[in-house]
């Protein structure tokens, strides 16, 4: 985080002082959810309960989309080229997969599939801030 | 992508990429990949620049 100009100084801590928070908010109410779905399982708070951490969620992603609009336009164009680009290979990737499920490949688990977006992301972005030539290696 | 004398009327004014930067609200990175012709900037930035160094717009950039 060398070499930031002040806007973008505060902008980090804006989002840090924002993040953090949720991210413990997120980590207590998953804990949290599922201890209480153990004995709630079979009630009518089932569902909030099991739901109930997608609220901090929410509230990431809100934090990730007002930091990318306070970001200057090269940055906003490395944003959102990148969820494009990200975008593309996943579906391309599904599509390649569903097809070779029809030779025998296993159905893919969910959860697996989607952890690998966001690592994607990273590597798309990475590669993209070569392209443009920008030094350094952070979301700066 | 143009080509531009960012560089040179930095230089001139004896600005580093971080100070020009932050007089334009943009960050360093900008101005580097702009300085290296690897991006264009926006129109508003461009006028931003044309104003700061007292110039039009075509004498920093051209095709």
């Amino acid at each position: 985080m060398t070499n930031l100009t002040e806007k973008e100084k505060l902008s980090h801590k804006k989002y840090m002082r924002e993040v953090i928070p949720i991210a413990v908010i997120y980590m207590v109410m998953i804990f949290g959810s599922v201890y209480f779905l153990k004995d709630l399982k079979d009630t009518v708070w089932a569902y909030p309960l099991a739901i109930g951490p997608l609220i901090p969620i929410y509230f990431i992603i809100r934090s990730v989309v007002n930091f990318a609009r306070r970001s200057d336009e090269l940055m906003r164009k490395l944003y959102g080229e990148s969820a494009v680009i990200t975008l593309l290979i996943v579906i391309f990737s599904g599509l390649s997969y569903g097809l070779l499920m029809n030779v025998g490949l296993p159905q893919p688990d969910i959860f697996v599939a989607a952890s690998i977006i966001c690592p994607l992301y990273f590597i798309v972005f990475a590669i993209l801030r070569r392209r443009y030539g920008i030094d350094g290696c952070g979301i700066y | 992508m143009m080509e531009n004398r960012l560089r040179v009327l930095r230089a001139e004014r004896k600005m580093s990429q971080a100070q020009l930067a932050e007089l334009l609200g943009v960050s360093r990175q900008t101005i580097n990949t702009i300085e290296n012709g690897k991006y264009d900037p926006s129109l508003p930035l461009a006028f931003s620049m044309a104003g700061l160094f007292d110039k039009k717009i075509e004498e920093i950039f051209f095709p």
